[in-house]
């Protein structure tokens, strides 16, 4: 899935990376803990969140995620906005809950970056 | 990639090195934390690094950054490149552990409310660190219990995890 399209299922707002709109999905995560973000999210996946600090863009600069999705309508400080611009990692926002904006990717083909976290112990 | 039992601080400095340099990070702020991760990470993709080892070169860069924002007064990431290996070496000067077995549990933690707020401090680094990236070097001096938290001592927490090239 585009990121477009990704847009128009949730119904989201563009709020970093307008010109990255045609980046393909195909895996994501959602947490609002960074700590389990870096600890399972993979390279190129989605990042569903609902924290909104400047923290999330570091972290998902560190693991190379694709696009942020900040769910339950949040919306981020000019200072995170500024680093994703910096960073060139779309952000968007959308009012579905968590549980809801997984759900949509999930009934169009996008699944998760891992299944269970005990899928691969090792560090790979 | 990330480890092999076997591989010695002795033998990666008689590696020569083609890069090294130290990155001071300030602690007990989260103003610029992660601003030292970027940096490295940047200038380990400059070197024309594969993607994958600058990836987790980033991530424990990171990891041991946020670590020092949270806990520590202040600290340092040192970065080493040689032809054979990535070495990143964090080292910090804060209050030190108490009981090293309990902080490397998965789940322990002592974070405060406000490294929660942060999304971080659920106690899953050392876990992460030590299970999954296999420090090649973990050295913690041990706090007495009864040390008061309040002030700061000058016990440092020094750990060095290396990523092979060849």
């Amino acid at each position: 899935m585009t990121l477009r399209e990704i847009k128009e299922l949730l119904d989201a707002e563009v709020l970093v990376g307008h010109d990255q709109l045609d980046k393909e999905i195909k895996t994501a995560f959602g947490a609002d803990l960074m700590s389990d973000v870096l600890a399972f999210a993979k390279a190129g996946s989605l990042l569903l969140t609902g924290l909104t600090n400047p923290q999330v863009i570091r972290t998902s600069d560190v693991l190379d995620i694709a696009a942020i999705i900040m769910v339950r309508g949040k919306r981020p400080s000019p200072e995170t906005l500024r680093l994703a611009e910096e960073f060139l990692i779309p952000v968007l926002t959308t009012k579905y809950i968590l549980f809801e904006t997984a759900g949509k990717l999930y009934a169009k083909g996008i699944v998760g970056c891992m299944e269970r976290v005990d899928d691969e112990r090792a560090f790979s | 990639m990330a480890v092999w039992k076997g591989l010695t601080t002795n033998v990666l400095s008689r590696e020569t090195a083609i890069y090294e340099n130290s990155f001071p990070v300030e602690g007990g702020t989260y103003e610029n934390a992660g601003h030292v991760s970027s940096q490295i990470k940047a200038l380990l993709k400059r070197m024309k690094i594969s993607k994958e080892v600058v990836r987790r070169a980033a991530l424990v860069t990171y990891e041991s950054e946020i670590n020092i924002c949270s806990y520590a007064r202040s600290g340092k990431i040192l970065l080493r490149v040689t032809p054979e290996h990535v070495t990143i070496e964090a080292i910090d000067e804060g209050q030190g552990i108490v009981d090293i077995e309990l902080a490397m549990q998965e789940g322990y933690s002592t974070a405060t409310d406000k490294i929660r707020e942060m999304g971080f401090g659920a106690g899953m680094g050392w876990d992460f660190v030590t299970s999954r990236i296999f420090p090649i070097s973990f050295v913690s001096p041990r706090r007495s219990a009864k040390a008061p938290i309040s002030r700061w001592l000058l016990v440092s927490i020094k750990i060095l995890m290396a990523f092979s090239l060849i």
